[in-house]
């Protein structure tokens, strides 16, 4: 093997102790996954973004409760519905029910009707919030499992320099070289994590507080409904 | 969360890692050569435009008399053609004895003078490979004294370090009596035997205090074998008669409080 050929990446890697090779498999695949979840993560958020904004426009034009109820029950029976369409079908089922019943009193209805709201809240906050505690310890933790693999490698090759008659930076440079492959795996593993999980949780933290405001809004409206009658 | 949500993010994952991967295995090298360009050149070649234009001929008069006047006037100019032409050949027939004669001798002394151009040569070329030749041999003799004298430095070197090393094992059972002040120096003369093991030491340098000198004695039989020693020994048996088997060491004094 030449020297050109020792010091191409593959090279580097392959003349890896196996400790560091493990440790490098570990960050491709913390990258891979990663990247799995920031796709996924960028696809479901926006599109709840959108969802949400195309549903409060429907809303506040002046569409009938019961008409945007009847809409969305051919979506709800295919294959459930997301965001805050969920939290409206939520509360509008429970309040329906719990008028048809008509036993109970106005608040009891309203008290009913936002417990059911809350229920479906915090099932979207969990959707919302999927995954992005792995994309923090990723990219709080792989630094560190490349620098593990650095530092064992380059134990390694000052050991090695231990043993030579002469010591010249030609001996331990490859040595240090493929053990810096794992510090850089490690960070190109984390600086995306890092950055998609604050860009997701704030992105995530808005989605749950418009639909807060949300269901605030449509029990305000459905309060006026339960009086009014 | 329907599982089919899963499978672009983790095609396009896959994807980008793969490319990723690719583009490092195949782009490490930042400095690649620079790619030489030829010049271009354009082949021209020189046209001459000939007049192709032909004039034309007039057209012949035909005259019987003047024909045969004429033919009349040609079988005399025939005649003296002949004439001349059998003069010029006599002519020509001397002229060419003389110009083969002339030729003969051009041709031999041609082959004189490539004789005495070959030999020229020879001789010419004979020097120039005599002078390559010790060009040649000057070089070797200086690779070669570069040679020896790296080795020399490597050798050097090997030695500095064995002495190094034997120094250190010795003053790590050293033990300072107390009579000892700093800036004391002792040197003495070590003999191995390829085994590493020391066979005599003497103190060839007292430093004025004999119990300094009996501790360093001491020191050097506490110790007993050196495997530094059986190493170099071992690879290398001509610098360890050379250099190693009477090893002189100086010992000093140093860092002790008072």
């Amino acid at each position: 093997m030449n020297a050109g050929e020792q010091l191409s990446l593959w090279g580097l890697i392959q003349n890896a102790s196996l400790l560091v090779q493990l440790v490098m498999l570990l960050l491709l695949l913390a990258s891979v996954i990663s990247w799995v979840m920031i796709i996924q993560r960028g696809f479901y958020l926006s599109r709840a973004r959108k969802a949400l904004i195309k549903f409060e426009r429907r809303f506040w034009s002046g569409a009938d409760v019961n008409q945007l109820f009847r809409e969305g029950n051919a979506r709800a029976e295919r294959g459930g519905t997301d965001g805050v369409e969920s939290l409206f079908r939520a509360g509008f089922t429970e309040f329906t029910r719990l008028r048809q019943q008509g036993r109970s009193s106005p608040e009891a209805v309203m008290e009913g009707t936002e417990r059911a709201m809350r229920v479906a809240m915090s099932r979207e906050q969990e959707k919302a919030e999927m995954n992005l505690p792995f994309l923090a310890s990723v990219g709080s933790v792989s630094p560190y499992i490349g620098l593990f693999g650095t530092v064992w490698g380059i134990m390694n090759s000052f050991r090695s320099l231990a043993t030579m008659h002469q010591a010249t930076i030609a001996t331990v440079a490859p040595g240090i070289s493929e053990a810096l492959v794992a510090t850089a795996m490690g960070l190109f593993a984390a600086i995306p994590a890092v950055m998609a999980y604050n860009r997701y949780s704030a992105k995530a933290e808005w989605l749950l507080s418009s639909y807060e405001t949300f269901a605030e809004e449509f029990s305000s409206i459905l309060h006026r409904k339960v009086h009014s009658s | 969360m329907r599982a089919n949500s899963y499978v672009l993010p983790v095609v396009v994952s896959l994807l980008f890692h793969g490319l990723l991967i690719a583009v490092l295995g195949f782009g490490w090298e930042a400095t690649e050569e620079p790619e030489r360009t030829m010049p271009q050149f354009v082949q021209a070649k020189l046209v001459t435009v000939d007049a192709t234009v032909k004039k034309k001929k007039a057209p012949k008069k035909v005259d019987l008399r003047e024909k045969r006047r004429q033919q009349e006037l040609e079988r005399q100019r025939k005649a003296e053609a002949e004439k001349k032409r059998r003069a010029a050949l006599e002519r020509k027939k001397k002229a060419e004895a003389e110009k083969k004669r002339k030729a003969e001798a051009e041709r031999k002394r041609k082959a004189a003078e490539e004789k005495a151009r070959r030999e020229k040569e020879r001789k010419e070329r004979e020097r120039r490979e005599q002078r390559e030749r010790e060009r040649q041999s000057a070089f070797d003799e200086a690779l070669e004294d570069e040679e020896e004298l790296l080795d020399a430095r490597e050798d050097a070197q090997a030695v500095m370090s064995i002495a190094q090393a034997i120094q250190q094992r010795i003053e790590a059972v050293w033990s300072l009596p107390p009579s000892a002040r700093n800036g004391m120096v002792t040197e003495v003369r070590i003999s191995f035997v390829p085994t590493g093991r020391v066979v005599a030491a003497d103190v060839t340098e007292s430093s004025g205090n004999a119990a300094l000198d009996r501790s360093v004695l001491n020191a050097v039989r506490k110790v007993e074998v050196f495997p530094e020693v059986k190493d170099l020994a071992r690879e290398e048996p001509a610098l360890f008669e050379r250099e190693v088997r009477t090893t002189r060491l100086i010992f000093r004094v140093e860092g002790l409080r008072q």
